[in-house]
């Protein structure tokens, strides 16, 4: 079966102009937005960019950079009292760490008391850290923060991350879908966005090169194999979703031999699951999976509409409110429909609406 | 406005937590939605510049902001308060309301005296929502500068302090707002709240030492507004914006108006050399008024100071159609993005209301507020905007502007 533990970034990014843009505003003496969002839909590279950028600044010497992965802070249960989203054990935990790691680089930084204000704790260290003269932009990296809810996202925002960014020396990075709106009206007025898909269009070439790092990962006593052939079975799918292409090349890689074998609809429907269930960074589910009458809205809408559509015409052909239909919200919600520039137009995301019309409904078996 | 309660209902319906089209007038929309005030703010296109202009206004000198009335000039005005009560570069923002009360010009004085109060009250306001209980502890030096300051700032200032001390006397039994804290009860003075502001015991106790009574002294005009600008240099601050608004709200003539603000300009030069820049929020006829002004006066100023004038395109009121649907929806899914979302197809609602609205954000927010009315009234089951209510709308503000 697939891992991802496979999905090593140092083999699958090459997100040449991403990487470059991000480093040279994270260098930047001065910036016009200090709130940098890193847009992708799910899977689309989003972790592995700046799990990639972290490695390099931590490396010793380069700059201060802390990684906060939202969902491991947040009660991901509690949806409804405000006051319980965040978990005390987790935070300060978290906390802990990026004070050690401060006071190891700076140690003129005081001790920070435990305190049960999270946010005054926060404002204390991002205080203290512009307060050191850094030579460089201190750098807070912010993974999954599309994850959780949208009241779990305003908590985070208002007791964290606008207490890190009040402070003017501090840049933060921040990943999530394009249709994830980062709560806090001051990270909203000093937010610049990235799209990856416009900086770094995936191609055939980059789904070759990301074959060549993996086969010779694995079989590196083997001469590289010619993958085109086999990509050829493909009619519609584009090789423009890594994950996507991961897991193709995994499956259709017969294990322990030199050779490709054809993938089954069953195989394609698996993938697209595992497309949209992968597990979060500590291996805990993202998102309820989708029914199977989900699956099959999801696959009449990629295979019967046009590409690009208004949702008169979903609206038309299905006989559901657009805004309104729960189906429609869940999709939505897991960023597998998204909306064109906010504009009045949607697509099924890239990658994923190709896929599922390479899928034969009717042979597949729903579990 | 007919049938409320239909029309709640209707925004119910599609999928809004609240209406964000009931109110085109930003310091009633502060009242009304002051949780979700700021989600509003969505930028205009500014000449001559084309960059953030909060941005723009936050730089240390002093500013000329013209633009016609409903062009957001309020909205600019609070949102710049807003930042600078949220980014923390030891800029205090200093609110200056040119208010219905004043009958006649004021003297140099009357406004040394008004602005000395509002400083008091902003200054206070923003030490409570930067106080960390984790910082060193205020020196008595910088508690006895703010005591001065909480008695120039008057009953509202007390009122609140009061609330404040209450709320924290019972933090042990009170759960607070996870959301904003304390800083709820910031409508005391007319402010809304803006960031999260942790209660502790720590605060608690400053609050104690800033109620105890000291002797009234007599309004002391510009020497009272210096001591607080002292006091607030004594807590960190360095640089001082004053934002001045309200010019328009009771007479309309150029004269009147610049009768209002000349004693002002004439303190420029001083208050610059102080760290003290005045950001003038104004009506667009001032802008030749103030310019000649300034020529005869003081041509340094006049070449240095930055004058944008707020403009809206189509763009940009789009952009502030789909921020307020942004702000006003609840529910995740799909979200609408203008108006189209909500029409029979084909009617170009968006553009419609955009073109009627002829570049007046207030303009726009009022036909879509008697859009909903119109199509509530009509068919209040129906989730879609037809052409019959487009036709109605159009109707109703052919015949508001001839009365």
């Amino acid at each position: 079966m697939f891992s991802l533990s496979d999905y090593n970034p140092d083999y699958f990014v090459d997100r040449p102009a991403a990487l470059k843009r991000i480093r040279e505003w994270a260098d930047a003496e001065q910036v016009e937005k200090r709130v940098l969002s890193v847009v992708a839909p799910p899977g689309g590279g989003k972790t592995w960019v700046l799990k990639r950028l972290h490695s390099e600044w931590q490396n010793p010497g380069k700059r201060f950079v802390v990684w906060i992965d939202v969902p491991t802070l947040v009660n991901r249960a509690e949806e409804q009292d405000r006051n319980r989203m965040i978990n005390p054990g987790a935070f300060h935990q978290c906390f802990e760490k990026a004070l050690a790691y401060a006071q190891h680089r700076y140690p003129q930084i005081p001790p920070i008391s435990q305190n049960v204000d999270f946010a005054a704790m926060v404002g204390r260290l991002a205080k203290l850290l512009c307060d050191s003269n850094l030579d460089k932009a201190p750098l807070v990296i912010v993974d999954g923060y599309d994850e959780i809810t949208k009241r779990q996202a305003e908590v985070v925002s208002l007791h964290i991350l606008e207490r890190i960014i009040e402070q003017p020396c501090i840049r933060l990075l921040i990943a999530h879908r394009a249709e994830w709106t980062v709560r806090g009206d001051s990270i909203r007025r000093n937010q610049d966005r990235l799209f990856l898909q416009k900086l770094d269009p995936l191609s055939e070439s980059f789904a070759l090169h990301q074959f060549k790092m993996l086969f010779q990962n694995k079989y590196p006593d083997i001469p590289l194999l010619d993958p085109n052939p086999w990509m050829k079975q493909f009619k519609l799918y584009k090789w423009n979703h890594p994950l996507i292409n991961h897991f193709l090349f995994e499956h259709g890689l017969v294990a322990g031999s030199s050779q490709f074998r054809q993938l089954t609809n069953q195989e394609l429907y698996e993938c697209t699951r595992t497309m949209i269930e992968r597990p979060d960074n500590g291996g805990n589910p993202r998102y309820s999976p989708l029914t199977i009458d989900e699956f099959q809205l999801l696959h009449r809408i990629a295979t019967q509409i046009t590409e690009e559509w208004a949702k008169a015409e979903i609206e038309t052909m299905l006989n559901l409110n657009f805004h309104l239909d729960e189906r429609i919200e869940k999709l939505f919600d897991l960023g597998l429909i998204v909306n064109i520039s906010d504009g009045s137009f949607y697509h099924v995301v890239d990658g994923l609406r190709d896929l599922l019309c390479e899928i034969d409904i009717s042979q597949v078996k729903f579990i | 406005m007919a049938g409320k309660n239909k029309r709640e209902i209707f925004i119910k319906n599609i999928g809004l937590d609240h209406d964000p089209f009931e109110t085109p007038v930003a310091e009633q929309e502060l009242a009304r939605v002051q949780d979700v005030f700021y989600s509003y703010y969505s930028p205009s296109s500014p000449l001559p510049t084309q960059e953030d202009l909060i941005k723009s206004l936050r730089r240390p000198q002093h500013a000329f902001v013209y633009g016609h009335p409903g062009d957001g000039k309020s909205a600019l005005r609070l949102t710049l308060d807003a930042d600078c009560r949220t980014i923390l570069d030891g800029t205090l923002a200093v609110t200056y309301i040119l208010g219905e009360d004043i009958e006649r010009p004021l003297s140099l004085e009357e406004h040394g005296i008004r602005l000395a109060k509002t400083l008091a009250i902003d200054l206070t306001l923003a030490l409570i929502e930067q106080f960390n209980p984790l910082n060193p502890s205020p020196t008595e030096k910088q508690i006895q500068a703010l005591q001065r300051q909480i008695q120039i700032g008057g009953r509202q200032l007390k009122r609140l302090l009061r609330t404040l001390l209450e709320k924290l006397e019972n933090l042990e039994q009170s759960t607070p707002d996870p959301i904003w804290g304390i800083s709820k009860d910031w409508n005391i003075i007319g402010k809304a709240p803006v960031k999260y502001v942790g209660g502790s015991d720590k605060l608690r106790k400053l609050l104690k030492k800033l109620s105890i009574k000291i002797e009234p002294e007599t309004p002391a005009g510009w020497v009272d507004f210096w001591k607080g600008i002292n006091a607030a240099r004594e807590w960190g601050f360095t640089r001082f914006l004053v934002m001045l608004d309200g010019v328009d709200i009771k007479q309309r003539t150029p004269e009147t108006m610049m009768g209002l603000i000349k004693p002002l300009l004439d303190m420029l030069h001083k208050t610059e050399s102080d760290d003290v820049f005045i950001k003038l929020f104004l009506p667009l006829e001032l802008t030749e008024w103030v310019e000649d002004y300034l020529k005869s006066h003081d041509r340094d100023l006049y070449s240095s100071a930055f004058s944008p004038i707020i403009e809206w395109d189509d763009k940009t009121l789009r952009q502030l159609l789909a921020q307020r649907f942004r702000a006003a929806s609840s529910r995740s899914g799909p979200r609408y993005t203008g108006l189209d979302s909500l029409a029979i197809p084909n009617l170009n609602l968006d553009e419609n209301v955009i073109r009627v609205a002829k570049g007046s954000p207030r303009r726009l927010l009022r036909i879509i507020s008697d859009l909903i009315d119109i199509h509530v009234a009509r068919d209040s089951d129906s989730f879609r905007f037809s052409q019959e209510d487009w036709e109605k709308c159009q109707q109703k503000l052919i015949e508001d502007e001839r009365t």
